[in-house]
């Protein structure tokens, strides 16, 4: 394949990627596989694709494969590493994070998937440790501040939380990032109206992203009117309470001799009962899927 | 001093600097001075470098292949303009501007410019809405949106009607946008020029504007004409979305030329199409760009039938066929869909008569058995555009696709 050829390959499959648009790649990463099946970058680029896939044992076979014929190690190790975080084979991912490290210890991007991963291991410490490492070493990174910032969310830690909200705000690479970060904020303060607005936003953008449509949906489906029932049950401490309440105000009440009231109590509670198991019936005849 | 006579001072002056003769020969063979060109080029391989080496045989290559290009077009680009004159003749009373496009478009054999000749896929055969099976509500928005104010703009210009824009053909893949398209430029007797991403994009900085901007004008110098962008959201993505700021001078340079087309005067219209219409940048459904969207549902009944009519056409059938009944399972099939389940069907008939030695047709009950074998692809399209909708109907931008989802879908 003659160069001018190869270079426009590699320019369409950047602007795919750039579009996160990976099976549209896929064909011309393959024609360029068909002609060299050798070339590392390019077995590193079809690595890329198959992680999109979430396929991770194949993604990392390749990009060992691509390591094997002279792909760049300290990249290298950083995707074998990501690709066993997300299988949770998280000692296999602390030793490829450790080799890449080993290589070249300012990588930023590193410093802070090893950190989460230590979040995720529950070594708090040293995952504070090297996420300062890895801000220090890149502050403007988007990358990066995410992964503070998810740290900051999962400690609960109000003031770092908007901090770094913030800060992912300023630099983030796109919109997308900054309306996923905003959400997941509000979400965890668990001020669910907000979070909606910023979801669906985030959906307009990209209506073929599953998990933001679950979410979506899954809020608009408790928020719905059909399920003020449901909400208020769950406000004074959920069914049980709501069960044992309802037994007591009754056994008071005939115990007291007001049978009447009794009757009247029993039978709201049997409706309010049974609407409570029906409305997620009546919500998905009547409201969902309704545009 | 023109290029030509710098560079030949150039390797007057040292005659061992082959960058130099190799611009030379380049120069001297886009003046078509073959000879001195190649003479050039052997001065240029004296030194036996191997880089330059490499150079001159891309460069030939690329010359020669298209020199080849355009002489096997030169019959077809013939048979095209007999057409052309074919159809002013048959025509009962003959349009001054008609006549007029075919001496146009025996300019199409000046493609001496060599920066307008990228637009390899030329296709000479015109295809109309009688070509088109079913689809009658489309055609008639194509007509009313695109047609009439393209034939006859003075209408519109009495009643201060704006005409102009390009139009953004969106719906389910394989459903047969590029098709309509082609059909669109055929009913308005234009010239059709495709356009992909891979046309235009190139890794040299600023060669992909430049590359923008000779489609353009390939276009113009055609016109009538009927740009076509396909897969348009790959050109003009949204830039809020995009991870890079690579495209954004691509974009501005899309948005400024469909600015500077007036479809009045330039007998030029710029059709778009694409499958994710969300992920085309809001500056482009601006009016004066693709202020016009059309949706283009899956094929519907007639369509269908159709579709399996043409596609049938070369089998070797059983009488029992019945166009209906296929048509009426393959509800929601694109016509990509239909020509699967036909592959599959002569695929497994393929596959019994290899194993019984035992000759057959394919028959109806093959074709049903494939048909339940297969689901339409484009229900996921229309379940996002569903989604899609719900969440984000305050633009109204989409009222079609609601309109036609609520009376199929639900």
């Amino acid at each position: 394949m003659c160069e001018e050829q190869y270079a426009n390959d590699r320019k369409m499959i950047e602007h795919y990627f750039s579009m996160d648009r990976y099976e549209d790649a896929r064909p011309i990463i393959e024609n360029l596989l068909l002609s060299d099946p050798q070339d590392p970058e390019t077995l590193y680029l079809m690595g890329v694709v198959y992680l999109s896939r979430e396929q991770y044992t194949e993604a990392r076979e390749l990009v060992q494969e691509a390591l094997r014929n002279g792909y760049n190690p300290e990249y290298a190790f950083f995707f074998i590493g990501l690709t066993y975080q997300e299988q949770k084979m998280y000692a296999e991912a602390e030793d490829a994070y450790l080799r890449s490290l080993e290589i070249n210890p300012n990588q930023a991007n590193v410093n802070a998937a090893y950190g989460y991963l230590m979040l995720l291991t529950g070594h708090d410490e040293k995952a504070i440790k090297l996420l300062d490492e890895a801000i220090r070493i890149d502050p403007d990174d988007s990358a990066v501040n995410d992964y503070v910032y998810r740290f900051y969310l999962a400690k609960n830690d109000g003031s770092n939380q908007a901090q770094y909200l913030q800060r992912t705000m300023e630099i983030a690479r796109n919109e997308q990032e900054k309306l996923i970060n905003i959400a997941v904020y509000h979400l965890v303060k668990e001020d669910t109206k907000t979070a909606e607005e910023y979801l669906r936003q985030l959906y307009l953008l990209d209506p073929t992203n599953k998990h933001v449509l679950e979410v979506l949906e899954e809020i608009n489906r408790t928020n719905h009117m059909l399920f003020l029932p449901n909400r208020l049950i769950d406000k004074i401490g959920g069914p049980a309470v709501f069960y044992i309440g309802f037994i007591i105000l009754v056994l008071v009440l005939t115990w007291a001799d007001i049978n009447s009231i009794a009757i009247v109590i029993l039978a709201l509670y049997l409706i309010t009962a049974g609407y409570t198991w029906l409305a997620p019936l009546l919500y998905r005849l009547f409201v969902k899927g309704k545009i | 001093m023109d290029r030509i006579e710098l560079l030949q001072s150039m390797v007057e002056k040292d005659k061992s600097n082959i960058q130099a003769w190799y611009m030379l020969g380049e120069e001297l063979l886009q003046q078509e001075n073959l000879r001195e060109a190649l003479y050039a080029f052997s001065m240029a391989l004296a030194e036996n470098d191997y880089t330059m080496e490499q150079n001159v045989i891309a460069y030939l290559s690329k010359v020669f292949s298209s020199l080849e290009g355009q002489s096997r077009n030169t019959d077809e680009e013939n048979a095209y303009n007999l057409a052309s004159v074919r159809h002013v003749e048959d025509d009962d009373q003959p349009n001054p501007d008609e006549v007029e496009k075919t001496v146009e478009l025996t300019v199409i054999h000046g493609k001496k410019t060599d920066n307008i000749s990228s637009l390899k896929q030329y296709q000479p055969k015109t295809v109309t809405f009688q070509d088109v099976g079913g689809l009658d509500s489309l055609k008639k928005t194509i007509n009313m949106k695109i047609i009439k104010p393209f034939m006859d703009p003075g209408l519109f210009t009495k009643f201060r009607k704006k005409t102009g824009g390009g139009i953004l053909l969106f719906g389910p893949p394989g459903c047969g946008k590029t098709f309509i398209a082609k059909a669109t430029a055929g009913e308005i007797g234009a010239n059709f020029f495709p356009v992909h991403i891979s046309d235009i994009l190139d890794p040299f900085f600023g060669q992909s504007e430049r590359n923008l901007h000779d489609v353009f004008k390939t276009a113009r110098a055609n016109r009538p004409s009927v740009l076509f962008f396909d897969e348009v959201d790959t050109l003009g993505y949204s830039r809020s979305k995009a991870n890079s700021d690579i495209m954004r001078p691509l974009i501005d340079s899309m948005l400024t030329e469909m600015e500077s087309i007036d479809t009045g005067t330039d007998n030029l219209l710029i059709i778009g199409a694409t499958n994710m219409p969300w992920d085309v940048d809001s500056a482009f459904k601006r009016p004066g760009r693709f202020d016009k969207l059309v949706f283009v549902p899956p094929p519907d009944m007639e369509a269908r039938q159709t579709i399996f009519q043409l596609k049938l056409k070369e089998k070797p059938l059983s009488s029992d066929i019945s166009l209906e009944i296929l048509a009426t399972k393959t509800e929601y099939y694109s016509g990509a869909d239909i020509e699967n389940v036909i592959e599959l069907a002569t695929e497994n008939v393929l596959t019994e008569i290899m194993e019984t030695n035992q000759e057959r047709l394919i028959g109806m009950e093959d074709l049903l058995y494939a048909i339940e074998e297969t689901i339409p692809s484009t229900l996921e399209w229309l379940q996002t555009i569903k989604n899609y909708i719900k969440y984000s109907n305050q633009t109204g931008l989409y009222k079609e696709v609601a309109k036609y989802i609520n009376k199929v879908l639900l």
